[in-house]
């Protein structure tokens, strides 16, 4: 299958580990390794608090646990490390803590290393706008910023709530409860950081399609995901398919099929972080 | 009476002066601008604009008269009673709903327009296009009635099907009743080139 989307070469979120790195080696200059390896700790824990627990009380994806648990045993490990000797010739000296700490470092890294290959922490953004544009043509200046009605489904509203928390917790989709619809946000890998950190985050203007309680479905894609792809695609017919596409996951949910769901996603077969 | 004549007639038979000039009018047997205007002591050209409307309205009726100087007009009362009627059904209807009545309509490619939604996210509660050119150039925001927003979301894109009034109308579950506010938007919105139509 021909990609529609352009390739993902965004660095953000190697931004964390870049930021880590340095500061490591700032303060292993500076202060010795003691000190490096402390505050390399320190960052991992907090690393451990805003981008394990955060994303996964936002989000209720328990698998963000496992990253969570490995980071802060990563960075125990890191504050448990006791260096003696100077810089050019350093001594670890490993109490049991630490070893203890170690091997809870391995299990949950193989643990996460599992997961990733499973594709559970991955955002699906990318995969969705794909399936959509899948059979869409080219077109010329068709874009426009309002949304289109996509269609009209038949379920109750807790039906329809619980569709968005189940997308939401899979990281298919962000949702957003309001007073009368449900918002579903398709998040791509690297767009989640706004979403999650930022405040008076402006979910509108972002792609979304919403399923009102009175069954109305509407599609909005914003510019900048239209861009994204590398043609100029019929925009009455990406966003008619794109709530197509969401309709038929409701569909699967309603029935039981939610693998379904998740089968057609993998379906794309995209990079694990992309 | 037409809208735009009792627009006129109103203006004048609101002035001040009216009712003495029409006094005049109805005690002479004829009279001319000048001879008003002495009487009443006003300016000569208001009395002549007064005067030249209410002939046009055929309320007074005017001949050339030449004495000695160059020609005037010597005015007198034509009618003795005055109906101010407006049918507004037949005036205020919209200008030519049948060349819309036979189009499809579908929004225009780049239109540049911006279309907010209401707080149910269900329909559109404003419009906000740009007019004119250069540094004339300014934003015109059209605030919409419940009924010309659920329309409006239901408005083809520029690559949909072109879709007629009606079809839009049945698609969006708008009443029938309700289509001159819909019809008027959309006349409003061709204009601003935000919506493109094609005859059927």
């Amino acid at each position: 299958m021909t990609r529609k989307l352009k390739p993902d070469r965004g660095i953000q979120g190697l931004v964390p580990a870049i930021f880590s790195v340095v500061l490591f080696f700032c303060t292993l200059v500076i202060f010795g390794y003691q000190a490096a390896f402390n505050t390399l700790g320190i960052i991992i824990l907090v690393y451990s608090l805003v981008f394990g627990f955060w994303p996964f009380a936002r989000t209720g994806n328990a698998y963000i646990l496992v990253s969570a648990f490995y980071l802060v045993f990563f960075g125990l490990v890191l504050l448990q490390v006791d260096i003696k000797g100077d810089i050019n010739n350093p001594m670890a000296n490993p109490g049991n803590e630490l070893k203890l700490s170690m091997i809870f470092v391995y299990l949950f890294l193989i643990w996460l290393i599992y997961l990733v290959a499973l594709k559970k922490l991955k955002w699906r953004g990318r995969e969705i706008m794909e399936l959509a544009a899948w059979d869409v043509e080219e077109a010329l200046d068709t874009y426009t910023e309002r949304p289109r009605p996509a269609g009209v489904v038949d379920y109750s509203k807790y039906d329809i709530i619980d569709f968005g928390n189940y997308l939401k917790r899979n990281l298919v989709c962000m949702s957003y409860q309001e007073e009368n619809r449900v918002v579903l946000l398709p998040i791509k890998m690297s767009n989640e950081f706004a979403m999650l950190y930022q405040p008076n985050f402006d979910y509108l203007s972002k792609t979304w399609i919403s399923f009102g309680f009175d069954g109305n479905v509407s599609v909005h894609i914003s510019r900048k995901d239209y861009l994204d792809y590398r043609d100029d695609l019929s925009f009455d017919h990406l966003c008619e398919s794109l709530g197509k596409l969401m309709i038929t996951f409701a569909e699967f949910y309603m029935k039981g099929d939610k693998v379904r769901i998740m089968d057609r996603l993998n379906s794309v077969k995209l990079g694990y972080f992309s | 009476m037409k809208f735009e004549e009792a627009a006129r007639f109103g203006t004048y038979i609101s002035k001040s002066f009216a009712k003495d000039i029409f006094r005049l009018l109805n005690n002479y047997r004829d009279i001319s601008a000048s001879e008003a205007a002495s009487r009443l002591g006003l300016h000569i050209q208001t009395v002549q604009d007064f005067l030249e409307t209410m002939a046009d309205l055929g309320i007074l009726e005017k001949k050339e008269a030449v004495e000695r100087k160059r020609p005037y007009f010597r005015y007198t009362l034509k009618i003795q009673k005055i109906a101010f009627e407006i049918n507004l059904a037949e005036e205020l209807k919209n200008t030519d709903d049948n060349s819309l009545e036979f189009s499809k309509i579908r929004e225009k490619k780049n239109a540049g327009v911006r279309f907010s939604l209401a707080r149910n996210g269900q329909f559109f509660s404003s419009v906000t296009i740009w007019v004119g050119k250069g540094r004339e150039r300014s934003e015109k925001k059209i605030s919409l009635t419940t009924t010309q927003g659920i329309f409006l979301f239901n408005l083809p894109f520029p690559d949909g099907e072109f879709l007629s009034l009606d079809e839009i109308r049945i698609k969006a579950g708008i009443e029938k009743e309700q289509m001159p506010e819909i019809i008027d938007l959309v006349e409003e919105l061709i204009q601003c080139k935000v919506i493109e139509c094609v005859n059927i």
